[in-house]
Parts: C-alpha cells; sequence; structure tokens
C-alpha cells in the first residue's frame, strides 16, 4: 500500500523529470517572486529551468546556447518592451524555438504586437501554473511531432480543414494556418462537434486561459482572419448571437 | 428676475433725469416770476402816483351812458352773444323795464336794448301806425339836431328805419317771453351826443309809456388821458385805467407779440399741473371780490395767458386823489421775459435731458444684453460641458476679458480641467488597477499553484483551495475591471457594417432562452420585421448582454423580461425592461458612468462582481453608434433603452 506524502510528490516529480529527459527552458522575467515560483514549478515538472531578470543578460546566456523552449515577460525592469526585443532576436536565430509571452499587459495591441514578432502564443500573468506547464508541454509535444514526420497523429478533418493534434498544426486546403496554441485549441474545441455551439466559457476552458468574454471574442476575431489569409471565401465559423460560436457542420 | 430685466430696470431710473430738471427749471421759473411781480409792482406804483398828479381830467365828473368800445362789430340779428356781459345796463325807466347798453365801434355805435313788455300788441304793418302798437321812439341828437326814429313791434327778424329826414339805422327785433330786445347800429356819419328812448306799451286804447329818458353817450376811452398814459408807459407794456364802475378810461401801449407757449407745453403744464399756469385767471378776473378789494385800496397782481399765447403779468392798483379816496384804478399788463426765457429753457433742458436719458437708457439695456449674453454664454458652456463629462475640454472656450466675468469664466475652465482629470482618472482607474494588480496577483497564485503541489496534508489543502478561490475571485474581478478599457479600445478599431437587428436579436434571446434552463424568466420579444443598421453587430451585442446581464440579476424569478425595438427614420430604440425594483431617485444618467452603481441587489450565486462598468460599456456602446443610453423606471420595473443612430459612414 502506498500512502502519500510531501515525500512521494518529490518522487513522483523526479521520476518525471526521467522521462522527459530533461528539456531545457528559459524564464526571463524581471519580478522575482514570480520568477522564483514559476522556477519552482517548472522544476517540479521535470524541465531543466534557467532564469534571467533583464534582457542583456538573458541574451548572453542565449548566445552561449539556445534553450528548447523560452518563456518571456513583456516588460523587463527599466524596458517596457525588453521582452518583444529578445523576441525578434531569437526568432532570427530559430524559426522553431517555441516562445511564450507572460506579460500583464493583455490588450489586444500588446498581444498583436507579440504575436506579430512570432510568439507562439501571449499569455496574461493571471494564468494557472497548471494552464502554463499544459501549453509548455503542448509545444513540446508539437516539437516532437514535428521531428518525426511519420508519427501517427490525431487527425481531424472537416470539409477543407485538416487539424493535426500533435503538431498542433491547421490546415486549410493543405495551407498552413499559423495559430498560436490558444487558437489551435479554440478551433479544436469548435471543430470536434462541428455545429455545436461552444459558449465563451467552454472555449476558455479547452483553450486553458482564463480572460473575459471581450478577449475570447478576439480570439475568434484573429482566426477568422488568419484563415480569411489564406481564403478569403473562408466562412466556416459562425456567430451565434447571446450563445457563442459554431464550426459549421 | 432674470439679469436683463433687472438692468433694464436700472436704465429706466435714468428718466428721473428730465424729472429733476423738470422740477429745477420750475423753481427758476418761480424765483424769476417773484422777480418780476415785484419789478411790476414798483412800476406800477410809481405810474399809479404820476397819474393822479398829472391827469386832472379824472376828477371830472362822469355821468351818462358808458360806451365800452369794441374791437369787432355785433352782428345785428336780435342776441346778446357778442356783448360783453360785464359792460353794466343802464336803467332807462326806474323800474328797469327799460334798458340801455352801448358799445362803439370807432365812430359808429351800437346800442341793445332791452324792453320787458309780456302784452304784444303788434303794428300792421301800415305805414304810421307805430302809434297804435308797441314802440320804442330813438331820438339821437347829432350836431344840435334831434332824428327821431320810431321801431315798432312787428315781428322778430332785421329791420331798417328810416327818420323823417332821411338817416337810416339798421338793426333787429327779437321777441322773448317778457318782453323784446332791439339791437340797433347807427351810421357812423351820426356822432350822438345824446340820446332820447322812449318804449310804449299799447293793449288796446290804452298806452303805457314804459320808460323814457335822456342818455348821454360817454364815449371812452379819453384821448387826452391815453396820451398821457402813453408818454409815463415803459416800452412793451400795456397801460389802462378804468373809472371806479370798472369803465376803460385809458388804454396804452402794445405787448411784444412773438413770444408764445407751444400747444404741447401747455398741455404738459395742464397735464402735470405744477407750475404757475395753474394760477392763470380769465380775462375778467377782476371782478367781485378781487374789485372790492380794489376799491378799498388793495393792490392785486394776477398771471395769465394771453389770447395770443403769452404770458401775461397783470398788476392793478388803485389810484388815489391827493392819498386820499380812490378815483380810479390803473392796471399795467406786461408779458413774461423771463418766464419765455425759463420756459425756452425748460423745453429745452427737458428734450437733452430726455434724449440724455434715453440714450443712457439703451446704453445700459445694450450693455446688459451684452452682459447677460455673456453670463448666458458661460453659462451654456459650463452645462455643456458638464453633460459631456469635460471629455471635449476645448469646448469651454475660456473668456480671456480681464474683468469679474472673464475671471469667473477662467475659474470654470479651471474647475472644468480638474473635473476633466478627476473624470479621466476614474475612467482609467479601473483599466490601470487591474494592470498594476496583475504581477502581485501573480506572485499569489503561483505561489499557491506551488504550495498546492507540496502539501498533502488534507487541513493544508482545504485552505489552499480557500485561498485559491479568493484568488481565482479576485483575477476575475481584475478581467472585469479591465474589460471597460478593452472594450473602448476595441471600439477604437470597430468596423462598421450594415446589418439587419432582427434576427440577430432572435438569435441572441434564443441563446439565453437556452441559458436560462430552469425557465426562471418570461422572455418576451417585440420586433418589427426587419432594422438596417449601421455599425458594430458585436459591441451592439455586448451591451446587450450587459443589460440583459443585469435584469437578469434584478428580475424576480418568473418575472418578466421584455426586449422591444423600435426603428424611427434614422435612429432605432432597443429596450431591456425587467420587473426589477424600480431605480432610486436621482439622476438615472449618472447610472452609465464608470464606477457608478446603484445596486442593492442579492448577490446572486455564480454572478460575477458588480463594478458599476457594465452601463459604462453600454453607455460607450451608444456613444459609439452616435446615440446614448437611457434608464427609467416603468409603472412594474426598470427600463433600459439604446438610442442607436449608426455609425458614421466611412469614405
Amino acid at each position: 500500500m502506498q500512502t502519500w506524502s510531501p515525500c512521494d510528490a518529490k518522487l513522483m516529480a523526479s521520476s518525471r523529470k526521467a522521462t522527459i529527459m530533461s528539456r531545457t527552458i528559459a524564464l526571463v522575467e524581471d519580478e522575482p517572486a514570480i520568477r522564483a515560483n514559476y522556477v519552482d514549478a517548472l522544476h517540479r515538472y521535470g524541465y531543466l529551468v534557467s532564469a534571467f531578470a533583464s534582457r542583456p543578460e538573458a541574451q548572453r546566456a542565449f548566445e552561449v546556447r539556445l534553450p528548447d523552449l523560452v518563456i518571456i515577460d513583456v516588460g523587463l525592469g527599466d524596458e517596457p518592451e525588453g521582452g518583444f526585443e529578445l523576441c525578434r532576436e531569437l526568432r532570427a536565430r530559430s524559426a522553431t524555438l517555441p516562445i511564450l509571452f507572460l506579460s500583464a499587459r493583455d490588450e489586444d495591441f500588446d498581444v498583436i504586437s507579440g504575436l506579430r514578432l512570432g510568439a507562439d502564443d501571449y499569455l496574461s500573468k493571471d494564468i494557472s501554473i497548471a494552464q502554463l506547464t499544459t501549453r509548455v508541454a503542448a509545444l513540446f509535444r508539437r516539437l516532437d511531432a514535428l521531428r518525426q514526420p511519420t508519427l501517427k497523429d490525431t487527425v481531424i478533418r472537416q470539409r477543407g480543414m485538416t487539424l493535426e493534434l500533435e503538431r498542433m498544426q491547421v490546415r486549410w486546403n493543405e495551407q498552413e494556418v499559423p495559430l498560436t496554441v490558444t487558437e489551435f485549441w479554440m478551433v479544436h474545441s469548435m471543430a470536434r462537434h462541428p455545429g455545436h455551439v461552444r459558449s465563451r466559457d467552454q472555449l476558455m476552458r479547452d483553450a486553458h486561459v482564463l480572460v473575459d468574454d471581450a478577449t475570447v471574442t478576439s480570439h475568434i476575431k484573429r482566426i477568422r482572419r488568419k484563415f480569411l489569409a489564406v481564403d478569403a471565401a473562408f466562412d466556416e465559423i459562425d456567430t451565434v448571437h447571446g450563445a457563442g460560436y459554431r464550426w459549421r457542420a | 428676475m432674470k439679469f436683463g430685466t433687472q438692468l433694464l430696470g436700472l436704465g429706466l431710473s435714468a428718466l428721473s433725469l428730465p424729472w429733476a430738471a423738470w422740477v429745477f427749471v420750475g423753481e427758476l421759473e418761480r424765483l424769476l416770476r417773484e422777480a418780476q411781480e415785484q419789478n411790476q409792482q414798483a412800476i406800477v406804483e410809481s405810474l399809479a402816483a404820476a397819474l393822479s398828479l398829472t391827469v386832472p381830467a379824472l376828477d371830472a365828473p362822469r355821468s351818462g351812458v358808458y360806451v365800452r368800445p369794441t374791437s369787432a362789430a355785433p352782428t345785428l340779428d336780435g342776441f346778446a352773444s357778442e356783448w360783453d356781459s360785464n359792460l353794466p345796463a343802464h336803467a332807462i325807466d326806474a323800474a328797469g323795464r327799460l334798458t340801455l347798453r352801448l358799445q362803439a365801434l370807432q365812430q359808429r355805435l351800437f346800442l341793445w336794448i332791452e324792453v320787458a313788455d309780456t302784452t304784444p300788441e303788434r303794428s300792421q304793418g301800415i305805414a304810421n301806425d307805430a302809434a297804435w302798437s308797441d314802440h320804442v321812439q330813438l331820438d339821437v341828437q347829432s350836431a344840435g339836431v334831434w332824428h327821431g326814429f320810431a321801431f315798432a313791434r312787428v315781428a322778430t327778424g332785421p329791420l331798417t328805419v328810416l327818420s323823417s329826414d332821411g338817416q337810416s339805422v339798421q338793426g333787429a327785433w327779437q321777441e322773448r317771453a317778457d318782453g323784446y330786445a332791439l339791437e340797433l347800429a347807427l351810421p357812423a356819419a351820426l356822432s350822438p351826443q345824446a340820446i332820447r328812448l322812449t318804449a310804449v306799451d299799447v293793449d288796446g286804447m290804452q298806452r303805457v309809456q314804459l320808460g323814457s329818458g335822456v342818455a348821454q353817450p360817454l364815449m371812452l376811452p379819453m384821448p387826452s388821458l391815453s396820451q398821457a398814459l402813453q408818454r409815463l408807459l415803459p416800452e412793451q407794456r400795456v397801460g389802462r385805467v378804468f373809472d371806479l364802475q370798472h369803465r376803460l378810461l385809458a388804454e396804452a401801449g402794445t405787448l411784444p407779440d412773438e413770444v408764445t407757449v407751444s400747444p404741447w407745453r401747455r398741455w404738459l403744464s395742464e397735464t402735470l399741473g405744477a407750475d404757475a399756469l395753474s394760477e392763470t385767471l380769465p380775462v375778467d378776473a377782476m371782478t367781485g371780490s378781487r374789485w372790492q378789494a380794489l376799491m378799498q385800496g388793495e393792490r392785486q397782481q394776477v398771471w395769465r395767458l394771453g389770447e395770443s399765447g403769452q404770458w401775461l403779468l397783470e398788476t392793478w392798483t388803485p389810484i388815489r386823489r391827493n392819498a386820499g379816496s380812490v378815483v380810479a384804478v390803473f392796471a399795467l399788463q406786461s408779458s413774461s421775459d423771463a418766464l419765455l426765457l425759463a420756459d425756452r429753457a425748460r423745453s429745452r433742458l427737458l428734450w437733452i435731458t430726455l434724449s440724455a436719458a434715453l440714450l443712457v437708457a439703451a446704453v445700459l439695456l445694450a450693455y446688459s444684453f451684452h452682459l447677460s449674453a455673456r453670463i448666458r454664454r458661460l453659462h451654456r458652456q459650463a452645462e455643456l460641458a458638464l453633460l459631456r463629462e469635460g471629455r471635449a475640454e476645448s469646448m469651454f472656450v475660456v473668456d480671456r476679458r480681464g474683468d469679474e466675468l472673464g475671471d469667473l469664466s477662467r475659474s470654470f475652465a479651471r474647475l472644468l480641467q480638474e473635473i476633466d482629470a478627476y473624470t479621466h482618472y476614474l475612467r482609467t482607474l479601473a483599466g490601470s488597477l487591474s494592470h498594476e494588480l496583475h504581477t502581485p496577483l501573480a506572485v499569489v497564485r503561483s505561489s499557491l499553484d506551488n504550495l498546492e503541489s507540496q502539501t498533502a496534508d488534507e487541513q493544508a489543502r482545504v485552505w489552499l483551495r480557500r485561498a485559491q478561490e479568493g484568488v481565482s475571485r479576485l483575477g476575475s474581478l481584475l478581467r472585469a475591471m479591465s474589460e471597460a478599457t478593452r472594450i473602448e479600445r476595441a471600439m477604437a478599431a470597430a468596423e462598421a457594417e450594415d446589418f439587419d437587428l432582427v434576427p440577430i436579436l432572435q438569435q441572441c434571446v434564443a441563446g439565453w432562452r437556452g441559458l436560462d434552463s430552469d425557465a426562471a424568466f418570461n422572455w418576451q420579444l417585440h420586433l418589427p420585421a426587419r432594422c438596417q443598421l449601421h455599425g458594430a453587430p458585436d459591441l451592439i451585442v455586448q451591451a446587450l448582454e450587459k443589460l440583459v446581464d443585469n435584469a437578469r440579476s434584478f428580475c424576480p424569478p418568473g418575472g418578466r423580461i421584455d426586449i422591444q425595438l423600435h426603428a424611427d427614420a434614422d435612429s432605432v430604440r432597443l429596450a431591456v425592461c425587467n420587473d426589477g425594483p424600480a431605480l432610486p431617485e436621482g439622476n438615472p444618467a449618472r447610472l452609465f458612468d464608470s464606477l457608478v452603481s446603484v445596486r442593492n441587489a442579492p448577490r446572486q450565486s455564480g454572478r460575477g462582481p458588480h463594478l458599476g462598468l457594465g452601463l459604462h460599456i453600454v453607455k460607450l456602446v451608444c456613444e459609439l453608434h452616435r446615440g446614448h443610453a437611457s434608464a427609467e423606471n416603468r409603472p412594474a420595473g426598470v427600463c433600459f433603452t439604446l438610442h442607436l443612430r449608426g455609425m458614421p459612414r466611412q469614405r
């Protein structure tokens, strides 16, 4: 018989660490308490975390070696947009490196700026650690899936759309639609049950975010726009006023 | 009372100036008049003394019938209307049944004969039968010769009678109830020295002589006295000498004739009744008690208005012989230059002050309009600025003038600026506060998450869960606070499209009905067939959701939630009504301000916190669509209405 104890939890964490083969995550965050908390949490999930308080510090480390995933705060110390700057440099060096923005600034303008720089997602700081690690895990899973093209993937096909769950990839008429993690999960949430209305609350839950209704609306807007950029005739997402959204059956 | 009216009253008070001028000149006139009266008294006394010494004719006995000189010939019609009623009638007989009055125009003598005879015996019109009817026999002595005229009683009417030697007399007979009157004019050639008058009343065979007497006409005034007076009299004055019977003995001098009182001035003084004109006396004022007083040696002085509209000062004084008995009366008449000048001055002053007062009143009035216009503008601007919550501070035009109103305007501008800053602070408070709180909240949340993963203690887990619940509630509060800011941003980027509001509303209500799983509310929908609008449907739906959220939290279970859409030519009214409790008294528009909440609603489980931001978002959406939001109580419940006119079209 096994009983739960703090000791067991530690054991569990270390055993998980072994299975994930110690991925490296860089955390660039100027707020020491948050930094320490996230480092602890990510450690617990078995990642090797290196934390940096400022952009120059992080840059110096990245010159030596790039981590497997980067989590960046937008405002860094006395650089209100230092995170954006860092993201731009990293994306220039590696097209596949997963980058997550984590910021107290969650206005549309910042979100759009961050995503334009090639970030894989933009998260508000009131996200829980579980939600954060879910994302991190998903991003690693996608990385793995992309490295192994022959991997059997769960695929949802719906008219012109192909959704590969492991690779977190969506193609419309065989053209890739560049979605963030959050957006991918929202599309997945709708496309899994075409014709069914997904309320904003459900979409939030499925995308592992906790935001207000207006933010969900702007997410949907961005998703539509990305599909429209691929195909100007795209019209698969219905707005059901007063209820939510649905993928056309 | 409005400011303009007050200033108007103030301006009208300037009209007291002409009144003051009027009173002042009236006082001046009174002084001038007194001076003139004293001056004239002195002249009159000296003239009276001189006359008593130099005119012996005054002593001569004067018997006979006084002939009053006249300026116009009376019409020969048998009526005494042209005759001076003051002219004493000379009684020929003792009983007074035959009276005679005389007056003369130059050398022509006019007679007025009245006979009391109630028993008419008329002439048959046959020649020389005058003796057998009532008749009057008139004999006139001229140059020592007597000329006889007989007037038989025929009938009322004009007549001409010839004397035996061919002299003719014209006249008129007038029958009366008590007798008859005879008005006669002697020819100018006949200058009478004496008149003998006989009236005979014939009754059948009886002849009664009613009266018979000789009268000597006294042709006055006396030329010698007039000449003496003329020599003594100062210029531009008229002097008259009367005998004790008030008969004119001599007259000399002329009045300046260009002096007149204007009719309006006379009217004004008569109306106001506030000066000497009211004391003026008629021409025949020197009678009765006044004449009696004169006879006893008292001087009399009167002001009167002359026939040609002059001011006349008349001073009457008795002439005494040897400082003893009164032998005659002297009257001096002068027109008043000073008075006239005063009158002219008064008229001019009246006009000048009146125009000045009107000018002052007009200037004051114009100024008051100007002033009240400025105050009104300030008032309007302040109202406007308050209505717009100071959001458009450039709307308030500061008065640059250096006066008190300018100061007030600047104070207002400063005040509005303060209010503006404060309102802005309040509006952004929620957003910035939530932004600032994100980081510490993240610290707490991540710490709790870490703690949870390390703790196996059941009791500690309970507390942890509570703490996490608290944190997530705090998080949703922060999200609600920043939502207004987020929607404001979203609105700035909102793209307008043409859409039909009706299917959207139907969809919405269907959705809400679906969410309302236990059918707690009675949903009512009143829609027109279609309702085209140019705007952002997402935002309108968001605003509507806020109102519906509101309605759901206030409406009692089973209550009605009405959604009504009215489309006018250029605007749309979308009302959400519910059976909830009435809004408190006060300014309903304040409800739509940021961070204002008037609710004491029971906290419904599962609903978000109420920060007073929902209705603020509603208002923002309405303003984006060039409309406004309103709230009012209805008989049972509350109505919130969106007034939308559509977003302005681009291009």
